[in-house]
């Protein structure tokens, strides 16, 4: 620990005083905006997309899973009642939802259920491509998801109720109830939504291809989100964040199936609080954030009864302080963990880690950069040393750069390590994945007019994987590896009246290491990562109405690897509508969206079907 | 399903020396061979992914070439989730599909489906007459009996918890209850003249097989039972067992070491020799000849497989790799020698012989 500490010491040093002696050559700038925002400060070489408001609607049953699928270049699969992203051609474990900056994914299994994660109650949604794990720790390895519900000081009032009708018996409603001054700033929305989810599919695994009817696959959901801002006074400020939800549901089983009696229960209560501190050149965060997550699997008829309940304590303090045109930031978290789990040996499993990241930042002239380290210390398994290098460059006014090149991880969730149970074990000696990135990416913003593109390459290596031992029981292994690189791009035009943001990926993810002597999927493309993906929304903006024309293409995605042929599901295109109608005269908004306009038939997951057309209608009430 | 596979063969010569074949039917070497298109190799059923419907049938030629998905490549939908076994019966193919709730009936020679049964959570089928055939069931443990001339179910028989391999011999079958996810140690034994229960035998802790010697001796292995405590710790551990059965009381009991949990028993052609997968940690392939006073102690083939076969002199084994992608079959001669390997479908579990 000595020797990394000094090295943490040694590379800061060299870089400080290398980079001081560029800058006494150069001419000074202005200084680094202060953001005690952690992304906004370390967006140096990082492909960040803020979700379009536009996009998110006014809807209170949009869930996280629909808008990345349809608004964005990440894989989402829908089976059961689980849906997870693939980020970069990386597993569903390799995403990291944050909220305010607090890490969300269960402890447990790694997973956030993007199905149950609604889009509304932000602030902001950002989506970062690529890892940035030297930032925000575990997980980030394929990208990050940002929900930050922190509200501004913007002296606004609103009272919003929300109805919202669906044709496959959906009902939803919700009171947001937004109300700041320069002083205070709050924010409430409670939603409940039941979603029948009864729709007719055509069973192509069936004889005869029957029409049958989805009747299991109820969702009920209560959600409360408190935020709450408070500027004592020109220097610091206070926030809490309350984000609770329940979720109960049905959960159907493939169409091969005629039956299914699974449930699944989800409960989570998040608290936030912060305190942020401004001094003459810098800024002090502390983070205190308390987790919990109640989960319940049932599935009588194969006797299935799973639970596990965990607990997360979270501490993280952050100073950024600016000299020059420098920015130096200094971060330590500290959080203690725990899960009871049916399914463990010791029933509850406590584990403590403690963080420190550094970084650097620095501006000369047309060209930024930022380095970052990080090093983490857990109490049952060792994680190296995170770093990260990041430029960007402004060519010209309109034209930037980026490049960045840094090293993410991945710790061994608590299943991985302390599973037990007849046929299967968690194997308590994994150690964390790890992962290079590299990627180079530009940016156009003309008025008009924006674009971006990012290449990347990304060797995850010590990936976990469960395999089948000898006696036929279950353990996982840090063996696998992953080479994932590809292309992504995102464009926006805007016009007075018609914003036009397209989106496409490239995405190639091969498996480069036999797991088993008789393996061939080396060097072929991971199982559910679409080498294509991409869409195209037009908003239209006319008087009182606007108008959204969103249609996106998922490609081809392998199922099984086979030496002569593999088992594929068919690409699809899927467009959906909407129109809002905001008339001036009343307070009143109505949005109809039609999702699935084509009612085409189409799976994310190898025989789970997906509605056709549906018919949302969503009614907002809006006292200012 | 092998253990079904093997009565099989005896019922087929039964058949033969009655001289009931029909005109279509080849002799050949005593057994009965269904003219068509698969008739010189065997198949391969794989169970697929769980959860995910995409159980298929591989059928590999005599000389080693493979069709995979060979239900769906005739039929216009798909087998579904969790092909669990399949047996020959007359002129048509039951494949049992777990996780679907059903057996899907095709006819041998072309694979076409003619009907689908359905069921709750069918494991293992075993021909019990001309007319009728037993189909162990852990959704009602029980035995689901399938009359083979409207392919529909015309009774149930209670067994004891999760029924699993069944065979028959001398007008008795002999149902082994492995307890489905708890324990149960017990073989049911129906007379498939009446269909009622005429004993029960306590042969250890979870039988999982039982197979039909020469002699028509019933052997039923038993894998043990492991007890674990709420925080999963191993309060207690039985052994298995491999049980002799001869007129319908226990002859004999070999024990395996505790802590095997000694699976897949199956018989050759001959009905003379037993192959079953042992080990404490990595599994084995034993060979037990019926005259044998005691278990081997050397293993036959030293290979970990997810299921096994035994037809024509060779010992069949697969490897289902790592549970997403294609798997394989593996040949071996009756001395443990390979001949061969094919990569099947995903999850190849159990082997059917025509």
């Amino acid at each position: 620990m000595k020797k990394t500490l000094a090295y943490i010491l040694l590379f800061w040093g060299l870089s400080v005083n290398s980079l001081a002696q560029m800058a006494m050559d150069t001419i000074r700038l202005p200084e680094i905006k202060l953001e005690h925002n952690r992304l906004q400060t370390h967006s140096i070489g990082t492909d960040i997309e803020v979700l379009s408001p536009e996009l998110i609607g006014e809807s209170t049953s949009q869930k996280l899973s629909d808008c990345l699928a349809n608004h964005s270049s990440v894989y989402i699969k829908q089976y059961g009642a689980l849906a997870t992203p693939t980020f970069r051609g990386t597993s569903s474990s390799h995403t990291l939802v944050l909220w305010n900056g607090i890490p969300l994914n269960s402890i447990a299994n790694g997973l956030l259920d993007f199905s149950i994660t609604p889009v509304q109650g932000f602030e902001k949604i950002a989506i970062v491509h690529g890892g940035d794990a030297s930032v925000f720790g575990s997980g980030a390895m394929g990208g990050s998801i940002h929900l930050n519900s922190i509200p501004d000081f913007k002296n606004q009032k609103e009272i919003k109720l929300t109805s919202e009708q669906g044709s496959y018996g959906l009902l939803s409603q919700g009171i947001s109830l937004k109300h700041s001054t320069d002083k205070l700033a709050f924010n409430l929305l409670l939603t409940t939504l039941e979603d029948e989810n009864i729709f007719t599919y055509t069973n192509t695994t069936q004889r005869g291809h029957p029409t049958l009817v989805n009747d299991y696959g109820k969702i009920e959901s209560k959600s409360g989100k408190v935020n709450l801002a408070y500027k004592y006074d020109s220097t610091t400020k206070f926030a809490v964040a309350y984000w609770g939800s329940a979720n109960d549901r049905e959960v159907p089983q493939n169409m091969t199936t005629p039956f299914s009696d699974a449930k699944q229960y989800d409960k989570t209560n998040n608290l936030f609080l912060s305190a942020t501190h401004f001094f003459t050149e810098g800024v002090i965060t502390l983070k205190r954030a308390f987790l919990e997550e109640d989960f319940r699997y049932t599935e009588h008829l194969k006797n299935i009864d799973s639970q596990y309940q965990t607990n997360s304590n979270i501490t993280d303090v952050d100073v950024k302080i600016n000299k020059g045109d420098f920015l130096y930031n200094l971060g330590g978290n500290f959080t203690k963990q725990s899960v009871i789990n049916n399914n463990y040996s010791y029933s509850r499993q406590l584990e403590k880690q403690s963080a420190i990241f550094s970084s650097v930042q620095y501006n000369y002239d047309f060209l930024s950069m930022n380095t970052v380290l990080r090093k983490q210390w857990q109490t049952t398994f060792s994680v190296p040393l995170i770093p990260s290098l990041a430029f960007s460059a402004d060519i010209t006014k309109q034209l930037s750069i980026r490049f960045k090149y840094n090293r993410n991880f991945r710790s061994p969730t608590f299943n991985d390590r302390f599973w037990a149970g007849a046929g299967a074990n968690g194997n308590p000696d994994l150690t964390p994945e790890d992962a290079w990135n590299k990627e180079f990416g530009f940016d156009i913003n003309a008025p008009y007019f924006k674009f971006k593109a990012t290449a990347y390459n990304l060797d995850i290596s010590d990936m976990i994987l469960w395999q089948q031992v000898d006696n036929g029981s279950w353990m996982p292994n840090n063996i696998k590896q992953v080479w994932s690189r590809g292309l992504e791009t995102i464009l926006k035009i805007n016009t007075k009246n018609l914003s036009i943001i397209g989106n496409y990926a490239f995405t190639k993810s091969t498996n480069e290491i036999a797991t088993d002597p008789l393996d061939i999927s080396v060097g072929k493309q991971l199982r559910y990562v679409p080498f294509h993906k991409g869409g195209i929304a037009f908003i239209v903006k006319e008087s009182d109405f606007s108008f959204i024309v969103n249609q996106h293409y998922t490609g081809e995605v392998i199922t099984s690897h086979g030496a002569l042929e593999n088992k594929t599901l068919p690409y699809f295109i899927l467009t959906d509508i909407a129109i809002t109608y905001s008339p001036d005269f009343i307070p009143v908004s109505i949005e109809g969206k039609v999702k699935n306009l084509m009612d085409k038939s189409y799976t994310t997951y190898q025989n789970y079907p997906n509605p056709g057309r549906e018919l949302v209608l969503t009614l907002n009430y809006t006292i200012n | 399903m092998k253990m079904k596979l093997r009565k099989l063969g005896i019922l087929a010569m039964a058949i033969t020396v009655m001289a009931s074949c029909k005109k279509d039917q080849v002799i050949d070497n005593g057994e009965v061979i269904v003219p068509g298109n698969y008739e010189n190799g065997y198949f391969v059923t794989n169970e697929g992914n769980f959860g995910t419907g995409n159980g298929s049938i591989s059928f590999v030629t005599d000389e080693g070439t493979v069709e995979n998905g060979v239900f769906e490549s005739v039929n216009s939908f798909v087998l579904g989730d969790v092909v669990q076994s399949m047996s020959i019966i007359n002129e048509n193919a039951y494949v049992l599909v777990n996780g679907s709730s059903k057996i899907e009936v095709t006819s041998i020679a072309d694979m076409k489906s003619i009907a689908t049964i359905d069921v709750s959570s069918p494991r293992f089928m075993s021909k019990v007459s001309d007319a009728k055939a037993y189909v162990t069931d852990w959704g009602i443990n029980g035995v689901q009996v399938i009359d083979l001339a409207t392919n529909t179910v015309s009774t149930t028989i209670a067994c004891g918890a999760g029924p699993e391999g069944i065979t028959v011999s001398n007008g008795f079958a002999y149902v082994c209850n492995v307890g489905a996810w708890g324990l149960d140690s017990t073989v049911t034994i129906i007379n498939t003249t009446t269909d009622a229960v005429e004993t029960t035998l306590t042969v250890g802790d979870k039988p999982n097989s039982a197979v039909v010697d020469a002699n028509g001796a019933v052997w039923v292995l038993t894998g043990g039972y492991t007890e674990y405590d709420a925080a999963w710790n191993i309060v207690s551990e039985t052994a298995g067992n491999l049980v002799k059965i001869v007129d319908n009381t226990i002859e004999n009991t070999y024990a395996f070491p505790v802590g095997n949990h000694p699976e897949d028993l199956v018989i050759n052609d001959s009905g003379t020799t037993l192959y079953y997968s042992d080990g404490l940690w990595s599994k084995a392939v034993y060979a037990f000849d019926i005259s044998g006073t005691e278990l081997p102690t050397t293993a036959l083939i030293n290979k970990s497989f997810y299921g096994l076969g035994a037809h024509d002199g060779y010992v069949y084994g697969t490897d289902a790799v790592d549970f997403t992608q294609s798997g394989w079959s593996f040949k071996y001669s009756a001395n443990g020698i390979i001949v061969d390997s094919v990569q099947v479908g995903i999850i190849p579990e159990g082997y059917c012989f025509n």
